[in-house]
């Protein structure tokens, strides 16, 4: 019951912050140089000022900042989030068209990068000082340091162009009309490198985080009392260590999640990964303003609710801490 | 014999201010026995129990000798058999029971896990067995504990969960390590009276660690009294305490503070410095585990004058109210109600910014030497910050903080090294010293000497002393220790609940305590019953 309520509060408080957040977007966006209209005209290579003002007539662009600002959250709050004129479609349409497939790519990123990044980081602190542990530790460093886009280029080198063993691009094989489980097959094996290419920088952090604060938490007392009982290494580390040493990666992992929806312009546009990320991209370029201010909403109202959801896990994980309502 | 230790010697780390932890350490616990080892950081008596338990920390290594338990030397164990020993043969408490609890596991998982390590029952079996030693060390509302985290109970209450989870496979050997060092004095008798209590009942073994003579006096059969790594001394306890042989053992007695009281100074003539009349401080505290949203009265109606040059002690346990006095009056925290005055001037009524041109009359020493002074200053800073900020030139605050740090009984070249190069007792002179530095009147010190050795604890005090004579300071003495208190105050406040149950002169109070609570208090120190031969060594001198 005290949680519900504070669910409740909680959301209340993010439709104000997300009413905020609406708010500030529209006004960045609209402080661009640029806008829809002379992109297009540009394009067409017509830069005639008659052209111009019948593409701002149609798009509503010529009429006062706080108008456009007041239609627009109107639309909202009637579940509008408005139209594309360059793609001529409704702005939901695309970006539900283009979510399926960068949930499914930073999804399992997400999975992959906390997995193996608490495995490694267990394994590095377990074995601290021996080669083992160096070996991770260099890795992780490594992963760390490098740019994204970088290593997505080396990998489509290297498992694409070289070995063979993945497609460099797209999220199914054009043409192939598979279906059912044969189709997923196929989707599977065009996610292994955005997926993996996407999920390493974040492994990387989890296993340099669960090293040290496992390595934190082996020093504290109660292993020592845990000890003290006679139980076996194995179990110590798993019941006492680990459980107590995993806090930390909640907090990082609640701050991952929160990118699930923005996080993977880069991943997307090296892979030709049709999701949301070149969604954005695009229409950034095109200054297509209710695209990206639909993005923008999107990926700030999953931020907030990731944030939500680690603060409940942490309630799940940790009995000290109590709800604040 | 329940365990006989022959000849043990552990190597420490190249590198380290001396060879071994311990050499040459020989001794035999007999069952329903208690053996304590008594001896300052540093002396390997904790080492000593860690090599029993075979949880020596990484760089420690057994290099000579046995340890012979039920016909096996458990140095030459098997990993698997040693922990087979743990828990089930030998068992161990801890001195700080605010961290030895996992604090994610429920209390009765954690009981229950010692069952589990060795295969014992059913898991129906393990909750009922784990009830009834709940039960056994005397726990409050035991179906409520098992069900209830480490940070839902008290430390005295943590304490006994750790006692009853040691007790859970019937040991042979208890190896209790400091286990009532971080609890105030009554929570120390109870659980001193309780390890005595089980040891009847089950008759095991019991090797316990302390620095303090007095805890030895109170509950120790025999007693090993160690340096350096090595046994200085051995012998029953009142023969050790009340003849000791040796001056190391007997320095270790004399620096225990007494509990009776010098003779009382006469401080009649001197002015009235503060006077602070019924002063009050509610708190708001968020609902625990057994206790419900409610308002804390952390200080009630506490009113009291401090002379010129006197010494007042505050004395009470934590949660007293104590500490929260002190940071009222120092103005670090503002009181709901009452008066504090200096003399004429009423201090608790200054405005924030006269009251920063006037802080430097009332400065305080903290608790905890380690945490007080920051990491990344130097000395020269710490001391020199406080005056420099009041106006005071740079070039003349450092000339008086190395005059200082001499008064104090440190180098004047410390000035340029960093808090962790110190001690422990080294850095409450720093930290005495950065007082010092605004040139108060009115010094207050909480627990300013409980975290330090006893030797360096008596030396602190002295300095107290001096400076008191020097400067001609009132002190407010802020402790849980009533021998300290003893040692140091012209009178005493005790403290329960936020109430003042009982103000005297130090003497009148020690002599003839008039409220139960002061009794209690009293009676809880340990080591001072009226026939104890700490009692009789201390009082021949």
């Amino acid at each position: 019951m005290q949680t519900l309520r504070y669910i409740l509060m909680r959301l209340a408080k993010a439709a104000v912050i997300l009413f905020a957040i609406v708010i500030l977007n529209f006004c960045l966006i609209h402080a661009a140089p640029g806008d829809p209209a002379a992109v297009m005209a540009g394009e067409a290579g017509a830069s005639d000022e008659l052209f111009l003002q019948q593409l701002r007539e149609k798009f509503g662009l010529d009429q006062p900042f706080h108008i456009q600002l007041w239609k627009y959250i109107s639309g909202l709050l009637q579940l509008d989030m408005g139209y594309s004129y360059r793609q001529d479609a409704p702005v939901w349409d695309l970006i539900m068209d283009r979510l399926p497939a960068t949930l499914l790519l930073t999804g399992a990123a997400f999975v992959l990068s906390i997995v193996l990044g608490v495995v490694a980081g267990v394994m590095a602190a377990v074995r601290v000082g021996k080669w083992a542990d160096t070996a991770i530790t260099v890795a992780a460093l490594l992963l760390y340091a490098t740019p994204l886009f970088w290593v997505a280029l080396m990998a489509i080198l290297l498992f694409s162009v070289q070995l063979g063993w993945f497609p460099s691009y797209g999220m199914e094989s054009i043409g192939s009309e598979l279906t059912g489980f044969r189709y997923w097959l196929d989707v599977a094996h065009h996610l292994v490198l955005p997926a993996t290419t996407l999920g390493l920088f974040f492994t990387a952090i989890y296993a340099r985080m669960t090293r040290a604060s496992f390595l934190e938490t082996a020093a504290e007392d109660f292993v020592k009392t845990a000890r003290a009982k006679g139980l076996s290494e194995g179990r110590i580390a798993r019941r006492h260590i680990l459980r107590n040493a995993i806090l930390p990666v909640v907090t990082l992992a609640g701050l991952q999640a929160g990118q699930i929806v923005g996080g993977a312009v880069l991943t997307e546009t090296v892979f030709a990964w049709p999701g949301i990320g070149r969604l954005m991209f695009d229409a950034l370029l095109q200054r297509d303003y209710n695209v990206l201010l639909g993005v923008f909403l999107i990926s700030s109202a999953m931020v907030l609710l990731f944030n939500l959801i680690t603060d409940l896990i942490y309630l799940l994980v940790d009995p000290r801490i109590e709800l604040n309502t | 014999m329940v365990i006989s230790v022959k000849d043990l010697s552990v190597a420490l780390p190249e590198g380290a201010d001396r060879p071994h932890a311990m050499t040459g350490i020989t001794f035999d616990v007999a069952a329903g026995e208690v053996l304590c080892i008594v001896g300052e950081s540093g002396s390997g008596k904790s080492v000593t129990a860690n090599t029993i338990m075979n949880l020596l920390p990484p760089g420690l290594t057994p290099v000579s000798g046995t340890i012979e338990m039920g016909g096996r030397d458990l140095l030459k164990l098997s990993d698997a058999e040693k922990r087979q020993m743990r828990g089930s043969e030998v068992a161990m408490i801890f001195q700080e029971p605010m961290t030895a609890l996992n604090p994610l596991m429920r209390i009765k998982d954690q009981i229950a896990e010692v069952f589990e390590a060795h295969g014992a029952f059913s898991k129906e079996e393990r909750e009922a067995k784990a009830l009834k030693l709940v039960e056994e060390v005397g726990l409050p509302d035991p179906p409520k504990i098992l069900r209830a985290y480490p940070f839902q109970l008290s430390g005295g209450q943590r304490q006994r969960v750790m006692i009853a989870m040691a007790l859970a496979l019937e040991p042979k050997l208890l190896i209790a390590d400091e286990p009532t060092t971080a609890l105030d004095v009554t929570t120390q008798a109870q659980i001193l009276k309780l390890v005595r209590n089980l040891q009847d009942r089950h008759g095991m073994a019991v090797l316990f660690i302390t620095h303090d003579i007095g805890v030895v006096a109170e509950i120790a059969d025999r007693v090993i009294v160690m340096r350096q790594g090595e046994i200085v001394e051995q012998g029953a306890t009142a023969d050790v305490i009340g003849a000791p042989q040796t001056d190391y053992t007997r320095r270790l007695i004399n620096a225990v503070p007494s509990l009776i009281p010098p003779a009382p100074r006469d401080l009649s003539a001197d002015k009235v410095t503060v006077s602070v009349t019924g002063l009050e401080k509610t708190f708001v505290t968020s609902g625990g585990f057994f206790t419900p949203k409610r308002e804390v009265r952390a200080i009630d109606k506490v009113s009291f004058d401090l002379k010129r040059g006197e010494t007042l002690g505050i004395v009470g346990e934590s949660g007293s109210g104590k500490s929260t006095t002190g940071r009222c009056i120092a103005r670090l925290m503002e009181p709901n109600a009452g008066e504090i005055r200096l003399g004429e001037l009423d201090w608790g009524a200054l405005a924030s910014r006269e009251l920063r041109a006037q802080r430097n009359r009332v400065q305080m020493v903290f608790q905890d030497p380690y945490a007080s002074l920051n990491p990344r200053s130097k000395i020269a800073t710490i001391l020199t910050e406080g005056a420099v900020a009041q106006g005071q030139d740079k070039q003349e605050a450092l000339a008086y903080a190395r005059e200082l740090l001499e008064t104090v009984g440190l180098d004047a070249s410390s000035l340029d090294r960093y808090p962790h190069e110190f001690s422990g007792g080294q850095r409450q002179r720093i930290g005495i010293a950065r007082a010092l530095m605004m040139r108060p009147e009115i010094l207050i010190a909480d627990e300013a000497v409980s975290a330090l050795d006893v030797s360096v604890q008596a030396q602190v005090l002295d300095l107290f002393q001096k400076l008191r004579e020097m400067f001609n300071l009132s002190i407010i003495f802020i402790t849980h220790d009533l021998c300290v208190a003893a040692q140091v105050c012209d009178r005493i406040l005790v403290m329960h609940q936020g109430g003042v149950v009982e103000a005297g002169s130090t003497a009148e109070v020690f002599a003839a305590p008039s409220h139960d609570y002061t009794r209690s208090l009293l009676a809880a120190v340990p080591g001072w019953k009226d026939d104890s031969p700490l009692r009789r060594t201390r009082a021949t001198g």
